[in-house]
């Protein structure tokens, strides 16, 4: 990912997945309740990348907004034989039938190239989400006309943390 | 658009649905813009600090279609931080949980609303139970499949679902979790209000 803003921003901006990640860390929060376990045993963790990121999985983290938007614009009755066209295709279809969600980003603008989130708040590209006769107004079709046939989604086996901590929530 | 059909490469993963809420858009956005009190974990909660009818179209279509893909059992609540507002955040949580700065309307900084949708997520799930997504978010798969089914079993372990990436890195524009139940109070109480602990933190 090219970044626009220092690694601290960054951190800033993700602030509460951070102390999310601490808290699966802590074997005694309090009242004798370890986090760990509880992270361990409580929590059903699914795959992110393939439940939520089939545009980035399949295009790159580097493609950039502006990309993706050219990808969805192509019309349907466009040339079926390019290259583009093909990858079009196969992004809509696989993200219809293998993801959960999309997750569409503006990425606080901490990176470089515009996520898709900012190319679709701009007013000239004010309907290119849900066009009629383009890849994005089939995906959208698709979202609410098509069912997955799969039967479960992509879960992580979860891992005890390589570094616990006894520690309170807010101790240093 | 008209109707288009599976290409063959794809039917043994996709079907037609049978019934789709035929509403149009605007019947379904009108419906969210009014308060419905919560009587069921099945909500699901996302944020946008000025309001629905305020939200670019694109997003205000990814809700709309949540509706219609996750079916009247589930209610869609877009929550903000207007108080006159029928959707204000503190008519579903109270002052209490949530940091002052979110009460008092004084956040500001580049990730202002980022970070109090943030807030208002562990609040909602919290004390009220069902899913969070952030309004950018398409979805291809309806909630009680994609996990919630999981969550309701029985025999499951299972209270809360997150997506996770980078390993235990949480993707916060999602979460899934059962509300405050006692017989999980050591699990999910704990691990809820460290949650809340940090975020009144944060906002200090």
């Amino acid at each position: 990912m090219d970044w626009a803003v220092p690694p601290v921003t960054i951190m800033e901006y993700i602030t509460q997945s951070i102390a999310w990640v601490r808290l699966t860390m802590l074997e005694e929060a309090g009242d004798e309740f370890s986090c760990v376990d509880y992270w361990m045993n409580n929590i059903l963790v699914l795959d992110c990348s393939t439940e939520a990121w089939p545009l980035e999985m399949a295009l790159g983290f580097d493609s950039g907004g502006d990309m993706q938007h050219e990808l969805l614009s192509l019309r349907l009755e466009g040339d079926k034989i390019s290259e583009m066209y093909k990858k079009a295709k196969a992004l809509v279809y696989s993200s219809l039938a293998n993801s959960s969600m999309i997750k569409i980003s503006r990425g606080g603008k901490t990176v470089i190239k515009d996520r898709l989130g900012l190319v679709w708040d701009k007013p000239e590209n004010a309907d290119a989400d849900h066009a009629e006769g383009t890849f994005a107004g089939l995906l959208r079709f698709g979202t609410v006309n098509f069912r997955q046939k799969r039967q479960s989604v992509a879960r992580v086996e979860v891992q005890r943390p390589q570094m616990t901590m006894k520690k309170g929530v807010l101790e240093p | 658009m008209a109707v288009l059909t599976i290409p063959v490469e794809w039917v043994d993963k996709l079907e037609v649905v049978d019934k789709v809420d035929e509403r149009p858009f605007e019947e379904i956005l009108q419906t969210l813009d009014q308060h419905v009190p919560v009587t069921s974990e099945k909500n699901i909660w996302t944020f946008w600090h000025s309001g629905i009818l305020n939200m670019p179209g694109w997003c205000q279509r990814n809700v709309v279609d949540w509706v219609r893909i996750c079916g009247p059992g589930w209610t869609v609540r877009v929550v903000d931080n207007v108080p006159d507002s029928p959707n204000y955040a503190l008519k579903y949580v109270s002052a209490d949980d949530l940091p002052e700065a979110f009460v008092q309307r004084k956040m500001d900084g580049p990730f202002a609303g980022q970070h109090s949708a943030d807030m208002v997520r562990g609040a909602t799930t919290y004390e009220h139970g069902g899913a969070w997504m952030d309004v950018g978010s398409i979805m291809t798969r309806d909630m009680d499949r994609f996990c919630w089914n999981e969550l309701e079993d029985p025999n499951s372990p299972y209270q809360v679902a997150m997506l996770v990436a980078y390993g235990n890195m949480m993707m916060n524009f999602f979460i899934t979790a059962h509300k405050l139940d006692p017989s999980f109070r050591d699990g999910t109480n704990c691990f809820f209000t460290c949650g809340k602990e940090i975020r009144t933190t944060w906002a200090l």
